[in-house]
């Protein structure tokens, strides 16, 4: 028997079901051939009968056997970390691969360790710690360097700082 | 017809201290270029490639024959300690062999998967040496109508075997073909859903669209617990206290033969596959996981199996030797790194087709030994580096992800030297996570991705040679029998479903 339920399951189901709906239509009015719009429209077709048999399978399956995706807070990291990993990618071309790799690795080494420090209440040993952490930054920038640019020949635009 | 005189001669070109050293080098350059994220082993292929102008035949290609099965292995060690392939072709070694690591098996899954590398390789090599002609002679039946058949079985096969929920599996496809098509139209040069964005007009690029797929998850996951659990996320996996009081076990020749269905599995259809133009060792992979999976007796299939790494592993290393079948009988080179080695060759003087084996009989020969001759030096030195590897595990995670992050964005980049590949590699990130999250399979996503502009150039080919008469996809009796064994695997697994359902609602 078939039961209703907004399940966040059958919520992502309906949106897809809707976007690629959307989609299909869409590419009725693109000034392609229709050759060209066949595989578009099967994958099209194919998202929009998994959300269907997504929304579908809730429907039909005993409220215990139900599986949810889990409701944590992810998205300001979801956000941040492919933001960071662009501000390097932008920082390396930009400024100098040696100055972002150290710059990127010290600080997020620093923060990590005065943030455990005040919480272990240990900032007295915080400097030391920062220091080897900054030591390993430069081993490491110093093994990328060898290992991209000086044995992959790997194309790096002219930066102010190397 | 064997040639003993040619066979003694290539014996002792290649058994020689210069050949050895030359494959030893590139055994090490593939192990540890391959297990870079980001950086695809065709990279030190191609940078090796200029010595072919330089050194002689059996050097050269002893430098890449050991720098391709180097690579083809080292991709494993990376997607086993850290969930992040090395190349494309580990993608399907993720599941299981990162879930091992996070069981604090990590050195048994590192050393299933050197073992199932070097097992899948010598017998894909042996099956080169032995039916480089009878499949050498099939390969030219497989025209367009035959392919789309073929790919077609692949996809359905991975779709209905990858997933409880069908909807999760065919959505995932869809994902995948839909990410295949976006770029230029293969036939017409049309722009598809490129948005206005010149970048995108080239479509998308395998390796970021998988480096991100894979790493980015893993990475915001990880950094997440640095900072919301920092005592939780000191190493790798659960068994962290484990894995720094205990000297961890190694795998023992009982587990290894217990996965003897995965590596049989494995090796056979990587071989078969392997030695078609296009399907290359990611899809070869997959293929064979999906496939195994409905044959393996473990529970932990897809969690964190020995058995899974062992299918996988075959079968991206058993490509090896059967990429050189289409290669050496009719200079079809079925991937890059083929291409790469034909072009080798043909620097060498050596014009691949029909006639080479009766004309270059050596250096047949002597290509067969250096295939062998490789897998030793792979298993010798991927031993080395698997303490090493393991070691690498039980660094901090708030020390260890900032530079793997760091690492594969340059690798990223450094592969075709383009900005924009980053932004697909971060946007895959996202795609992945979503993945991650509402426990879609990735199976359908990459095996779809990699199979549409293959299956579209080969349906839209056998629809133009049939002037739009789609029974030409069913004349052939090859197709007949493709399309046959897909209809059959479908009912079979619907069946199998509703008994398994029905057993658990009797239970």
């Amino acid at each position: 028997m078939i039961t209703f339920r907004a399940t966040l399951n059958v919520k992502i189901g309906v949106l897809i079901m809707l976007l690629s709906a959307a989609a299909f239509t869409w590419t009725y009015f693109m000034p392609l051939r229709s050759m060209e719009l066949f595989i578009p429209r099967i994958s099209l077709g194919l998202m929009g009968l998994g959300g269907f048999l997504i929304m579908l399978k809730d429907f039909l399956e005993p409220l215990e056997k139900i599986a949810e995706p889990p409701r944590e807070k992810i998205l300001p990291y979801l956000a941040g970390v492919p933001a960071a990993m662009w501000l390097y990618g932008w920082s390396f071309r930009n400024i100098g691969l040696l100055t972002s790799t150290f710059l990127f690795l010290t600080i997020w080494w620093a923060w990590i360790s005065i943030r455990d420090a005040k919480r272990t209440d240990s900032l007295q040993s915080v400097t030391p710690k920062i220091l080897k952490l900054a030591a390993l930054a430069l081993v490491i920038t110093a093994s990328v360097q060898v290992l991209f640019i000086e044995l992959l020949s790997m194309y790096m635009p002219r930066t102010f700082l190397p | 017809m064997f040639d003993m005189d040619a066979m003694r001669e290539a014996f002792f070109v290649v058994f020689a201290l210069d050949t050895a050293l030359y494959i030893m080098i590139g055994v090490i350059v593939g192990i540890s270029v391959g297990a870079i994220p980001g950086l695809a082993h065709s990279l030190p292929i191609a940078l090796v490639l200029p010595f072919s102008f330089v050194l002689p035949i059996h050097q050269t290609m002893g430098l890449l024959i050991g720098t391709y099965k180097g690579g083809t292995y080292g991709g494993s060690i990376t997607a086993i300690s850290f969930g992040t392939p090395g190349t494309s072709g580990a993608a399907a070694t993720v599941a299981d062999g990162y879930g091992l690591t996070k069981l604090g098996k990590g050195k048994k899954a590192l050393e299933m998967g050197l073992y199932a590398s070097v097992t899948g390789d010598t017998l894909s090599d042996l099956a080169l040496i032995f039916l480089v002609v009878p499949i050498g002679m099939m390969a030219p039946r497989f025209g367009p109508a035959e392919l789309s058949a073929l790919y077609f079985l692949a996809l359905s096969l991975v779709i209905v075997f990858s997933t409880e929920n069908p909807g999760k599996g065919i959505l995932a496809a869809g994902v995948g073909f839909f990410l295949a098509i976006i770029g230029r139209d293969i036939l017409t040069g049309g722009l598809r859903f490129t948005f206005g964005v010149r970048y995108l007009e080239a479509g998308f690029p395998l390796v970021p669209l998988l480096i991100g797929f894979f790493a980015v998850p893993e990475i915001i996951k990880k950094i997440k617990e640095v900072i919301e659990r920092p005592d939780d996320s000191g190493v790798i996996g659960e068994a962290a206290e484990k894995l720094l009081k205990l000297k961890e076990e190694g795998l023992t020749l009982k587990e290894f033969l217990a996965s003897w269905r995965g590596l049989g599995l494995g090796t056979i259809i990587g071989t078969l596959l392997g030695a078609l133009p296009g399907p290359g060792a990611t899809l070869c992979s997959y293929t064979a996981y999906s496939v195994t999976s409905q044959f393996s007796k473990d529970v932990n299939y897809g969690k964190g199996a020995l058995e899974g790494v062992a299918t996988a592993e075959a079968a991206n290393n058993a490509t090896c030797g059967a990429t050189f079948i289409p290669l050496l009988t009719f200079g079809i080179p079925g991937s890059s790194i083929a291409a790469l080695l034909m072009a080798a060759l043909i620097m060498q003087g050596i014009p691949l087709g029909p006639r080479v084996v009766v004309d270059h009989t050596v250096v047949v020969y002597t290509l067969f030994l250096l295939l062998l001759l490789a897998n030793p030096f792979n298993l010798l030195f991927g031993k080395i580096l698997i303490p090493v590897y393991s070691k690498l595990t039980r660094i901090p995670a708030a020390i260890l992800w900032p530079v793997i992050t760091l690492v594969l964005v340059i690798g990223t980049y450094a592969l075709n030297n383009r900005p924009f590949d980053i932004v697909i590699c971060l946007i895959a990130g996202v795609i992945g996570y979503f993945f991650k999250w509402f426990k879609l399979p990735d199976g359908p996503l990459v095996l779809s991705f990699l199979v549409t502009p293959l299956f579209e150039a080969n349906f839209r080919q056998a629809l133009t040679i049939s002037r739009g008469d789609f029974t030409y996809f069913f004349t052939s009796g090859i197709s007949q029998v493709l399309w046959i064994v897909t209809l059959a695997t479908i009912i079979l697994f619907v069946r199998k479903r509703r008994k398994t359902d029905a057993d658990i609602s009797g239970n």
